[in-house]
């Protein structure tokens, strides 16, 4: 436990293989509610297997990850679950429906059932008019006011992934996992994403300063150094390039955190200087993604506590406990 | 050249064109024929496929109008057995699709009636079916439905994995997930699938009609004419059967493209 702060997810202990193929090693991570995280790493290291192991769908060799919900309660992972929302880079839609009905789904089948619907009509016919200006309404933040009943085979890549974000923003999930989001989107739509996300992160600031909860917590798994220091608030790095040796392990056991340290916190909509991101990125390439160089300790960089216990990280956790 | 494609009225033109090829050479092979013989009755001349279809069309003393009654008769068949056939394929396929043990269960008898021929099921409908239209019916839905199982199995198996997660991450019930995610993208699949099927339907009743009679329909029909080589009257039946294909393929694809706007195979 981080002592002082409103956790939202803590992933204890984890190691994983796959058969043979050791992918984790002792992954401890701790995300405060509100956090962006940026989840940066070597191909291979398993950021994806890390991901796919909050969100449910993998059973853990050891470790486990709790959920701190917004209610108070704290539960297991154990399986997939309407409080964690994945994104995925190639996401697609149900080509069945339109932008505003793949949103108003994941409402429809949290919150009713067959036998509410087809019992109930009218109760369902008022209740399914709230849902659709619900899911109407986080289409027209994304900015897709003007395609909420286009098929999704009639929108552009970026749409339908404005559409699968809006999709889980709509759950209002205790934590959105993002793999890679925008990796197969043009430089516009990337850039506009990514300042969606920094609009998110404010709203999360804006609800701290007035002593509410933070409705957003996102991880996002990229392979973008920089967009991970421009989207978080906090990038955390996965590596398989850390002194095992030192460790006392004949071979490598698998990635584990090497970096954790706080981000740059951007204002959505000013210009942003990415030139400024240079140290901070060139420890990281040479920390996390560096094969060859000799490593330090594994601890070294791992710093995120004590920077904000040290009041030097911005953003929802600047608080001093 | 292939990957360059026409201009619209091209292929109009063309196909027009063929149509009125094969018109010509048939009236000119059927000119040749009369040369050679005036009374030939094989190839029949405008005039003698004029009288044929006056024949077909003359009112009967206590049978009506033969031509009338065969396709009213053989459109119900055909009708029914086909809807038949793709709804019980439907309900089949999903299960199979859905849940492994039902498809283990189900694999024997769709084997069964996927590679024996339907025409030689016959001899063990006889024993179960009443005659009359039911047994065309069963005949053509049973003669189906294999195909149009398989079919709907596999549509079901296609859907990525990622779209039924995404529902379940909601808290979708496994009923809501067959309900909402899987039938919708079944069904735009299913009219393929029973287009497919059409040609299959009609040669299954055209053969089931030549073999049992039964009194009425085309296959019957043309299975009489045939003995005594009426080819005027034969011709029009056959026509009628093109144009019944043609209506259905046509018919079930616009139906589709009204339905479900948003199936656009091409494009995945």
């Amino acid at each position: 436990m981080i002592p002082g702060q409103d956790l939202v997810l803590s992933c204890t202990g984890i190691s994983h293989a796959f058969g043979e193929r050791r992918v984790l090693h002792g992954v401890d991570l701790h995300v405060a509610r509100g956090q962006i995280v940026g989840l940066v790493g070597p191909s291979g290291c398993g950021k994806s297997t890390l991901l796919n192991a909050i969100f449910g769908t993998l059973a853990l060799g050891q470790g486990g990850v709790t959920v701190h919900s917004r209610m108070g309660n704290r539960y297991d992972v154990d399986g997939i679950g309407p409080d964690r929302c994945m994104v995925y880079q190639d996401y697609d839609l149900y080509p069945h429906l339109t932008a505003l009905q793949n949103v108003a789904f994941g409402l429809m089948v949290r919150d009713t059932s067959i036998a509410s619907r087809v019992f109930r009509p009218l109760a369902w016919r008022a209740q399914r008019q709230r849902m659709r200006d619900k899911a109407a309404a986080l289409l027209e933040r994304v900015g897709l006011a003007s395609a909420l009943d286009k098929y999704p085979h009639e929108l552009s890549g970026g749409m339908r992934q404005r559409v699968a974000l809006a999709q889980a923003l709509v759950m209002e999930p205790e934590v959105l996992l993002l793999d890679e989001p925008f990796g197969a989107l043009d430089e516009a739509n990337r850039e506009g994403l990514q300042q969606m996300l920094l609009t998110l992160y404010a709203e999360n600031v804006a609800a701290q300063r007035s002593g509410g909860k933070p409705p957003h917590t996102l991880v996002i798994v990229t392979h973008e150094i920089d967009e991970a220091l421009l989207v978080g608030d906090r990038v955390v790095g996965l590596s398989q390039f850390w002194d095992w040796k030192g460790a006392g392990h004949e071979a490598c056991p698998g990635a584990t955190v090497v970096y954790d340290a706080a981000a740059p916190v951007e204002t959505p909509g000013t210009g942003i200087d990415r030139a400024g991101y240079a140290p901070q990125r060139a420890l990281i390439r040479e920390v996390v993604m560096d094969p060859v160089r000799t490593k330090a300790p594994v601890g070294e960089h791992v710093r995120f506590w004590q920077q904000a216990a040290a009041g030097e990280a911005r953003g929802v956790v600047d608080r001093v406990p | 050249m292939f990957g360059r494609p026409l201009r619209p009225g091209a292929t109009a033109l063309i196909t027009a064109a063929t149509v009125v090829a094969m018109v010509a050479l048939y009236f000119w092979l059927s000119d040749w024929k009369h040369g050679q013989n005036p009374s030939d009755k094989t190839i029949p001349s405008l005039s003698q496929l004029q009288a044929g279809v006056h024949e077909l069309w003359r009112e009967r003393p206590g049978e009506g109008r033969w031509m009338l009654i065969d396709l009213r008769a053989s459109a119900l068949r055909f009708g029914l057995g086909l809807a038949l056939g793709a709804v019980v394929a439907f309900g089949v396929g999903l299960a199979t699709g859905c849940w492994e043990a039902v498809h283990a269960a189900l694999l024997p008898p769709l084997s069964v009636l996927g590679n024996v021929p339907a025409t030689a099921m016959l001899a063990v409908y006889f024993i179960f079916i009443p005659t009359g239209h039911t047994m065309f019916v069963s005949m053509v839905a049973l003669g189906v439905l294999p195909s149009l199982a398989q079919g709907v199995h596999l549509a079901v198996r296609d859907i990525k994995p990622e779209r039924l997660n995404t529902a379940r991450m909601r808290g979708a019930s496994n009923g809501e997930v067959v309900l909402h995610v899987i039938v919708p993208q079944v069904l735009p699949r299913l009219v393929d699938l029973v287009i497919h099927a059409s040609g299959l339907a009609l040669l299954i009743l055209v053969a089931s009609e030549m073999a049992i009679g039964g009194g009425e329909g085309i296959g019957y029909r043309i299975r009489l004419l045939m003995m005594k080589v009426e080819m005027a009257m034969i011709m029009p039946y056959l026509v009628a059967l093109a144009a019944v294909g043609l209506a259905i393929s046509h018919g079930l694809a616009a139906a589709q493209r009204w339905v479900f706007p948003w199936y656009q195979p091409g494009r995945r």
